[in-house]
């Protein structure tokens, strides 16, 4: 045979991307990421209290961040279009909390742990991911925006019945004191070294614990997609007809993917729930769905630090924004309401003049919105 | 069938089949025997039921009575990926690549047998997995030199022009070695020169004792290529045998002329 000729028909579009393309999203993302911080610390005069100010952004990002990676594995690698995110956030932190030591309802009820923390969060990943599997089962055969439509309904379903069950879940009250369970586990360094960065020591643990979640879920997702299963997503993602007619269920794949990253919407919800040191049904509202959805697109769908990324910007945003206009403009509802406007905004910007999103391939770009 | 010998075997073999969309009748085949060894084309006017009928066989599209045997069992009801996996491959008329993936990756997915796909093990065992991987991928790189493709494999699929990814698709369902590949169209809007090659590569296929099973317009390029060529008009078979005869059946001319009935 002789050397490879190509047809002339064939013209090939030149891939290789220059080490301009690689580097130039990660330098924005980081300045971006930095300047959101600085941010914060200017609000605070970059005084003794910028640490303390930095804690609660850093902690809420975090935890933004570990459920956009879940999300991130449905929607961004999937191609899993899933409208009731919060849904496995909400079992994730109500299982947790039930499992634990807590005050609960009304009367403020106290109720014993049942299991160690440790058990309690992996049993809480496990339910939110059986629960994901059993209300996706009859939706997932359809195409993408049905399941979107079901996922809404199921997340809504979830809080109104934690609204109301309140023998198991404190209804309207919620829960509460439940926090010593993960301060418990608290190691003695973390007091010392909270003294000197001058910040509370149970936030500083809260935020150290969210960081490694979020780092094991992220590079847990990364080494998950290179595997042959991780190929096989991206096809499904694809042509899910295409994978069938090469023999493999597409089917089984996308209700893995809509488990796994339940779990880590439940693991999510669980240090929301941390965080928060009090739950209601009412954190769990509709709209951290697409607060999650708002982190996923910033950070950029389908890449592995795209959620951390934006998880920062989308919080440091939401928060800062938020004093900003109550400062400048006044505080009450109205204004308060603008700095979701803002979002929206960023949220535009970033789809018509970046839809990968900051960190994002455009290959990879799973709604072409244009 | 013009071959009534008991001597050759059939892979596909289709009795009473029909498909309805409404009150409007697609396919109507009363019987259709493809053999197992050579290349079998199903020709037939614009609208004459060949795509129904070929996604009834290859599980994408359900009959709305009748049965379909494969290898002597019955695959009517069976989903299209576990025909795939029983040795039914097909491709699709528009050309359907992993648009995101690069090209070698499509070949990869294309692998069979497939445990290394399975989540537990890509978990609990990455390194077998990744090693299985590997294996596969000198599979699909001999397959992609064969079509000439192999200088684009690192390439995304979706930059392909559409004689490369007709060509990929071919590739790609040819990983697993299926025995019975059906190809929608494989020729069409592909240039003379990849089209030379597909004959070339088909024919090699088919003379490793494989079935081909394929629908296509270019009637020279059927007749060059094809063992057993059926016609299908208006949903049924109207004729079928070598193509020395097809071409000389008044029925197919007029089937294919228009002629007033």
């Amino acid at each position: 045979m002789t050397t490879e000729t190509l047809d002339r028909d064939d013209t090939i579009v030149d891939q290789r991307r220059s080490t301009r393309d690689v580097w130039m999203p990660r330098i924005v993302a980081g300045v971006l990421v930095i300047a959101a911080l600085l941010w914060v610390a200017a609000s605070n005069g970059f005084g003794p209290t910028t640490g303390a100010a930095l804690m609660p952004v850093l902690g809420t990002a975090a935890i933004y961040a570990v459920a956009a990676t879940g999300l991130n594995l449905q929607f961004g690698h999937g191609g899993l279009l899933n409208f009731g995110f919060v849904a496995f956030m909400a079992i994730g932190g109500y299982t947790t909390v039930i499992l634990i030591p807590h005050i609960q309802g009304p009367q403020s009820e106290e109720f014993p742990g049942l299991v160690p923390l440790g058990v309690a969060v992996i049993v809480s990943m496990l339910i939110a991911s059986l629960l994901g599997l059993l209300f996706a089962v009859p939706a997932i055969k359809l195409r993408s925006d049905y399941l979107a439509i079901v996922m809404i309904a199921v997340a809504e379903i979830i809080r109104l019945v934690l609204k109301n069950v309140e023998p198991l879940s404190g209804g309207v009250y919620g829960m509460l004191g439940y926090s010593g369970a993960l301060q418990d586990l608290r190691p003695d360094f973390i007091r010392t070294l909270a003294k000197q960065l001058n910040v509370q020591a149970f936030q500083l643990w809260i935020v150290i614990v969210s960081v490694i979640a979020l780092v094991i879920c992220s590079v847990g997702i990364a080494l998950l997609l290179k595997s042959p299963w991780g190929k096989l997503l991206r096809a499904v993602r694809d042509d899910e007809d295409a994978v069938r007619s090469l023999g493999k269920n597409p089917t089984t794949i996308k209700l893995q993917t809509l488990m796994i990253g339940g779990a880590i919407g439940g693991l999510g919800g669980s240090l929301l729930a941390f965080q928060l040191s009090q739950i209601n049904p009412d954190v769990f509202l509709p709209q951290v769905t697409f607060f999650v959805f708002t982190v996923v697109i910033i950070g950029g769908m389908g890449t592995t630090w795209g959620p951390a990324v934006g998880g920062i910007v989308f919080w440091v945003l939401l928060t800062q924004s938020g004093a900003f206009i109550s400062e400048h403009v006044g505080n009450n509802s109205a204004a308060s309401a603008l700095r979701y406007i803002l979002v929206g905004v960023l949220m535009l910007v970033i789809i018509t003049f970046r839809p990968q999103g900051l960190l994002g391939k455009k290959e990879d770009i799973v709604l072409d919105l244009k | 069938m013009s071959s009534t010998s008991s001597d050759l075997q059939h892979a596909i073999e289709i009795r009473g089949l029909t498909k309805s969309f409404g009150g409007f009748q697609a396919v109507n085949v009363d019987e259709l025997r493809v053999p197992s060894v050579g290349v079998t084309a199903l020709i037939g006017p614009n609208g004459a039921g060949k795509t129904t009928l070929f996604d009834m066989i290859s599980g994408f599209v359900q009959p709305t009575s009748g049965t379909i045997l494969f290898d002597g069992n019955d695959v009517t009801t069976q989903p299209a990926e576990t025909r795939a996996r029983a040795g039914l491959v097909r491709t699709f008329q528009l050309t359907r690549v992993f648009d995101r993936m690069t090209v070698m990756e499509n070949m990869l997915i294309g692998a069979m047998p497939d445990e290394h796909f399975h989540l537990v093990r890509s978990v609990l065992t990455p390194r077998w997995s990744l090693r299985r991987e590997r294996e596969t991928r000198e599979r699909a790189q001999e397959l992609l030199e064969l079509v000439r493709l192999a200088p684009v494999a690192d390439l995304y699929a979706r930059s392909l022009s559409g004689g490369q990814k007709k060509l990929l698709e071919f590739a790609r369902a040819m990983m697993s070695s299926p025995r019975m590949l059906l190809l929608d169209e494989p020729m069409a809007g592909v240039n003379p020169t990849v089209r030379e090659r597909m004959i070339t590569l088909i024919r090699d296929y088919v003379a490793l004792g494989n079935g081909v099973l394929f629908v296509e317009h270019d009637l020279p390029r059927v007749m060059q290529l094809a063992d057993t060529v059926v016609v299908l008009d208006r949903g049924a078979v109207i004729a079928s045998g070598t193509p020395a005869e097809i071409t000389a059946d008044d029925d197919v001319i007029t089937a294919y002329m228009g002629g007033a009935r």
